[in-house]
């Protein structure tokens, strides 16, 4: 391994570290909420306590999310990569799914938006 | 004879284009364990980080550009062009900086781990746009860019296979890396 190579190794490993860190999620026992944003607008607010099945349809695209024993997941959503559908179910504080093509997230996060005060 | 030369040049991007394009479809075919949005293998950067050791960069930018023009037109779709967009260019001028002004210091390995990388922080850029989150961006980057070291360990032991293999044709005579264009 030559010199710049560990450098770079460093650089890498450094900022993996760093954005791990970062999305450690909050300690504390507070309620979980789930945001449903289409193209960056919240347009439902959930509970991760109760239990939903819900359909959006957008100009975008179809997708429909379930909530249940505190697991979110994207059950269904007619995209081309069905990414969104077998992304893990979210249950703590910083999961979140996403369907790229139809411009819909999902995000579990802690009471309180501590998550809006970083990405602000 | 420039139109020789040029002649030449032209069949060497040919076939490193589309050499990059089957990788890129191919991966296609190869499933991946997790749902990450833009977790991709970067084959087509076996040809990418190869050319940029042995031909001159400007070709390289060339072969990178038409790849993802072309692979969008092909198999792909608006999204993932943008996707290979922001990754392939990110990646090339990552590359092309650490090899230009640190040669002496950085092996293909380096240079092909910092090219995977940045190829997948590319990708969460466009994900964080796409979304309108940036957040969310940064939820998937410690894995993703965990992946994109891996998969540049894979390409970099892979480029020096190619570029051993690549020797010999360019012994044939039809690809001397030393003809410039023009």
């Amino acid at each position: 391994m030559k010199k710049g190579d560990a450098v770079i190794y460093l650089v890498i490993a450094l900022s993996i570290l760093s954005v791990y860190l970062v999305n450690i999620p909050p300690r504390g026992e507070g309620l979980l909420i789930v945001e449903v944003r289409v193209h960056s607008e919240v347009v439902d607010r959930f509970l991760l306590t109760e239990t939903i099945d819900k359909a959006y349809q957008t100009e975008f695209g179809y997708n429909r999310i379930r909530i249940e024993n505190q697991r979110v997941r994207m059950v269904e959503a007619d995209c081309r990569d069905q990414i969104c559908v077998h992304t893990k179910a979210g249950t703590q504080a910083r999961d979140a799914i996403v369907c790229v093509p139809n411009r819909v997230t999902i995000e579990v996060m802690g009471e309180g938006g501590d998550i809006d005060a970083i990405s602000q | 004879m420039p139109s020789h030369n040029n002649a030449k040049r032209i069949v060497r991007l040919g076939l490193l284009i589309s050499l990059a394009m089957a990788l890129s479809y191919f991966e296609r075919f190869i499933p991946l364990p997790y749902g990450i949005p833009g977790m991709k293998l970067g084959l087509a950067n076996i040809v990418i980080v190869t050319c940029l050791i042995h031909i001159e960069k400007k070709d390289v930018l060339i072969v990178v550009v038409c790849r993802v023009f072309l692979t969008a037109f092909v198999v792909g779709n608006m999204m993932s062009f943008f996707y290979s967009l922001t990754g392939g260019l990110l990646s090339y001028f990552g590359m092309v900086f650490v090899h230009h002004y640190f040669k002496e210091q950085v092996s293909v390995l380096g240079i092909s781990i910092l090219g995977s990388v940045l190829h997948n922080v590319g990708q969460l850029l466009v994900l964080a746009v796409v979304t309108g989150r940036g957040t969310i961006a940064l939820y998937y980057s410690p894995m993703l860019m965990s992946v994109g070291v891996l998969t540049g360990v894979f390409v970099g032991v892979a480029s020096m296979y190619f570029a051993r293999h690549m020797k010999v044709i360019i012994k044939s005579g039809y690809l001397d890396p030393k003809i410039k264009g023009d």
